[in-house]
């Protein structure tokens, strides 16, 4: 119950962050922010499994879904399947550094681009979207989510970790 | 048997269950389930997200502010020395003349609008880089309605920042012209030629489409509202033209603009009390039928 309420509130506090006009200043290079949501999902993943990760993918994609104009379910969609995958690799990859994280947001972001571009291929509305997203974003994000992805997991592991055991 | 082979793939079921849950909200995206569903959640999140906005804000504005001192302190001096200079001259009635001007302008900027309208702030942007929605603090308490038409002030000019697809109590999903899936009815201010403008999410640019092949557009001019939309006043600055796609053996050319609102330093909205005519929405109603 503990950890369920934790992890509750590190989704609020994350979703309530991405979505504040404040973020915008991460804005680093072109108009992209970074992804922090899917930081936390890829950390839960990579740290406790595959359960848990599409189980937090799946409440962060909801609670993320609120905010946005996105057809309802499409968040929840691509976090679940990323908590999942990204779950595969627990204990797979022991090496804990700085690097570990890098590669894993690297490939969590190419993995998002590519489950909303299949998505793009049955749902009309978001093919629109997607081919801007890929001109303007997806490269953006692929530098700047791993970037991020250092002081984020190093957060989470040194505050988080410790009550999600 | 059956419990064995569900507790062995657990996660697989897991996640078929979770993958299938996410494909039918996507299916019953637009019905008023979700819809109200997410308007809850809103109405709950929304002064977290206020709270959350205000320290932020203010966290952001005193960093600002220490960064700024040594620039105040130059200003200050500045200041002083000036302030000498206007005692000793008995007081400078040009200088005072100019800043009640630009005050007066100031002032005028809301009387200018010509519509009933609600006053309201940016609190919260889309999470997601895919989509362009902005969350501002007025909601239906305020009288705000769904369709509702949103503009803000620019160099003199209103222009158009989109239309209100959300309300719940306190605040209200704003869907701006940048999003991909958003199309209005425009002319060109000069030649009055008609057209479609529709978003590209995160460019800076938004396409404009079905012009004329033959219509003299040129770059820098001025894109307006046209009378064929039942949701925005006619009129209304969407932005200026500045680049034009002219493809032979086409009908149409395709332009891109540039919209009159710069959205990264967006604000303040207004939100005008029009709604779209019951008679076109009840037409609109039967021809999907």
């Amino acid at each position: 119950m503990k950890k369920f309420i934790f992890i509750f509130i590190l989704i609020v506090f994350f979703g309530i962050l991405q979505s504040s006009v404040f973020f915008d200043v991460f804005k680093l290079i072109g108009a992209a922010k970074p992804d922090i949501i899917l930081m936390l999902v890829v950390f839960v993943a990579y740290k406790k499994g595959s359960m848990e990760g599409q189980m937090v993918g799946f409440g962060a994609g909801l609670f993320v879904g609120i905010f946005s104009t996105a057809l309802f379910g499409l968040n929840p969609f691509i976090y679940t399947l990323i908590g999942f995958l990204m779950g595969l690799v627990e204990k797979k990859i022991y090496a804990d550094s700085f690097l570990t994280s890098i590669v894993l947001i690297f490939f969590a972001t190419i993995i998002k681009g590519a489950i909303i571009g299949i998505l793009a291929l049955f749902y009309g509305e978001i093919a629109g979207y997607y081919i801007s997203f890929l001109r303007n974003a997806l490269l953006i994000e692929l530098i700047i989510n791993p970037l991020f992805a250092v002081p984020i997991f190093w957060t989470l592991k040194r505050f988080a970790l410790p009550v999600l055991r | 048997m059956l419990s064995v082979f569900l507790y062995k793939n657990r996660k697989v079921l897991t996640l078929i269950l979770l993958l299938v849950m996410s494909f039918i909200m996507m299916t019953i995206g637009t019905s008023s389930f979700s819809l109200n569903f997410k308007k809850i959640f809103l109405t709950v999140i929304y002064p977290f997200e206020y709270v959350t906005n205000s320290i932020l804000s203010f966290i952001k504005g005193t960093w600002r502010s220490i960064g700024q001192l040594d620039t105040i302190r130059q200003e200050l001096n500045k200041t002083r020395k000036r302030l000498q200079e206007l005692e000793q001259t008995s007081g400078d009635f040009n200088t005072l003349q100019k800043e009640n001007l630009r005050l007066r302008r100031l002032l005028s900027e809301k009387s200018r609008i010509p519509y009933t309208y609600v006053l309201a702030s940016v609190v919260a942007k889309d999470p997601q880089n895919l989509y362009q929605s902005i969350i501002v603090n007025k909601g239906s308490t305020d009288g705000i309605q769904d369709k509702m038409p949103v503009i803000a002030y620019k160099d003199g000019r209103i222009g158009v920042v989109g239309k209100v697809v959300e309300t719940t109590l306190h605040a209200c999903k704003i869907s701006t012209i940048r999003e991909a899936n958003f199309y209005i009815g425009v002319i060109l201010e000069t030649s009055r030629y008609s057209g479609l403008v529709n978003g590209r999410g995160m460019s800076k640019t938004i396409r404009l489409e079905y012009i004329d092949i033959n219509a003299p557009i040129q770059l820098e001019d001025n894109v307006i509202t046209s009378s064929h939309s039942d949701i925005f006043p006619k009129g209304l600055s969407i932005g200026k033209v500045k680049y034009i796609d002219r493809e032979m053996g086409k009908f149409f050319l395709t332009a891109l603009i540039e919209p009159s609102i710069n959205f990264a330093q967006l604000e303040d909205v207004y939100i005008i009390k029009r709604l779209p005519s019951k008679e076109i929405e009840k037409l609109k109603t039967k021809k999907n039928q």
